[in-house]
């Protein structure tokens, strides 16, 4: 019997951290983007205020799960799945390798409710890269364990 | 880039839509294979509405969200593969001689075990190696191609079955023996701390744990429903495997020990522990024998740490709780379905495994009338 099984349920868990996690992003930048007025002329930005704390509360877990990862603080928490964490953990630093300083600084700005940069949004994007391509190794495991 | 992402997510949406007209234009015959094709069109459709709303939120259109747009597209793109891979291929492929003949087979077998779940999609596109697997999402089982013609690997379409009960009854199957796998790691953990052992072998249990909580609880899990359902047949069907797996010294899954499934040795002791649970001495005391013969003769080598992690309690709990939830969820052992007026397809099983081994030239015969009676 192959490994089919293992990795869909894997496979499922980083789909819906990856999505989530973007989706929370798009929902930041709406909100930015929803300030400079002369930019939303077509952009359909019915964004409630509820929709915009869970956007962020959800920024703000995960960026606190990054920062334990990093720690090797890996508490299995259904984000990441446990055998993936070391191997997501090594992405993150070969592509952002100042992680642990840039993150507390993104934290703080959004409990304060401040606006981020282009740069930092620039770093979330990055954040999001890196757990889509976990999610298309992961998938390419599943196609070639299907045979 | 603006507009060349725009057409991705065009062309996708298009995709779409010609693959449901593709399996619109499909009859399948049976109300299986019907239920599981509607339930295709119904994904796909889902996936077109979320094509529509992306691009009428308007983000496609700033460039500002160029980044979040491709990691939409790359979602809802793998979510299209997905479909097209595990549901689209064998809808497409469907045989009605095939594919029926395991519709039969499977419903007898769920009428049997008396198992309530909904009836998976039985399909036959996977192949020898690849062989038998299960995808729990959209409760479907792969055989591979031909298989309605054999007899000998199907206890293992019980094991892809524990998938899919796994899936529902995961918390009643393994949560009693996961408390205790961590209790038991981390007070040998500490012992071996005391010890001044190898910081090697702390970490390897720190390592299994792992394991364990992420694939082999849910592999073993399936070998003891697997065991519970079909009985001694599940033990030689397994040695089978194991003897391919011995050609690559793999029967400790030495090389790499940390990899999704457990090693062939640890799954057949827990298959023991179930038959010794169901009380079938006399069986189990034969496949041992061969189990033991075929250790000493195969002498594949154990990893560094094999002894630590797979021990004899861990066995013993992990079986208890699984027999346990058994007897709770009503599915009927072999040993009860053995009672029932007519031969169940488990006994069918476990009597090829018997000619194979008393009467091997006069199995193929023997084999094709059994299928022939199976399905009638």
């Amino acid at each position: 019997m192959s490994e089919i099984s293992a990795l869909s349920n894997q496979y499922e868990t980083v789909v819906k951290t990856t999505d989530k996690f973007n989706n929370s992003i798009i929902a930041l930048k709406k909100h930015r983007i929803s300030k400079e007025k002369s930019k939303t002329k077509d952009l359909n930005i019915i964004l409630s205020a509820d929709e915009f704390k869970k956007a962020k509360d959800y920024i703000l877990e995960f960026l606190e799960y990054i920062l334990q990862i990093q720690n090797e603080n890996t508490v299995e928490s259904g984000v990441i799945p446990v055998m993936l964490i070391k191997d997501f953990s090594n992405r993150i630093k070969s592509t952002i390798p100042y992680i642990e300083k840039i993150i507390p600084d993104i934290i703080e700005i959004l409990i304060k409710e401040g606006e981020l940069s282009v740069e930092q949004f620039q770093l979330l994007d990055k954040i999001a890269a890196t757990l889509d391509n976990e999610r298309t190794v992961l998938f390419r495991k599943l196609k070639t364990a299907r045979g | 880039m603006i507009e060349f992402i725009n057409g991705l997510f065009i062309d996708l949406r298009n995709r779409i839509d010609k693959m449901v007209t593709r399996l619109n234009n499909l009859s399948m015959e049976s109300s299986v294979a019907s239920t599981f094709k509607s339930k295709t069109i119904d994904l796909l459709n889902e996936l077109q509405k979320r094509i529509v709303n992306f691009i009428n939120s308007g983000v496609l259109d700033y460039e500002f969200f160029i980044s979040n747009n491709i990691r939409e597209y790359n979602s809802i793109n793998n979510e299209f593969l997905e479909i097209e891979l595990f549901r689209y291929h064998p809808i497409s492929k469907y045989d009605s001689r095939a594919y029926g003949h395991f519709e039969k087979v499977i419903k007898r077998i769920y009428d049997e075990i008396r198992c309530t779940q909904t009836i998976p999609f039985i399909s036959t596109i996977s192949d020898s190696a690849t062989y038998y697997w299960a995808y729990p999402k959209y409760n479907m089982i792969a055989l591979p191609q031909d298989e309605e013609e054999y007899l000998l690997n199907l206890s293992d379409i019980f094991h892809e079955i524990g998938h899919l009960i796994y899936q529902q009854s995961e918390k009643y199957l393994v949560s009693n023996h996961t408390g205790y796998l961590s209790n038991f790691y981390s007070s040998e953990r500490q012992r071996l701390r005391d010890e001044e052992t190898s910081h090697d072998n702390i970490n390897d249990l720190v390592l299994a744990e792992k394991c364990w909580n992420s694939g082999w609880t849910e592999e073993f899990t399936c070998d003891l429903i697997a065991t519970y359902l079909v009985g001694p047949a599940y033990g030689w069907t397994n040695m089978k495997i194991c003897t391919i797996s011995s050609g690559d010294n793999a029967v400790y899954s030495e090389e790499y020990l940390f990899r999704q499934h457990p090693p062939d040795e640890s799954r057949m002791r827990v298959i023991f522990k179930m038959l010794e649970t169901l009380g079938f001495n006399t069986e189990l005391q034969e496949i041992k024998n061969a189990w033991n013969k075929f250790l000493d003769e195969t002498k594949n080598t154990k990893p560094r740490s094999y002894d630590f992690i797979f021990t004899d309690n861990l066995i013993e709990s992990i079986t208890k709780n699984v027999f346990e939830a058994c007897r709770n969820l009503a599915l009927r052992s072999y040993s009860d379905q053995l009672k029932l007026k007519s031969p169940p397809v488990a006994q069918v099983i476990n009597d090829a495994w018997t000619k194979i081994r008393t009467d091997p030239q006069g199995f193929q015969a023997w084999e094709s009338l059994e299928i022939s009676k199976l399905i009638k």
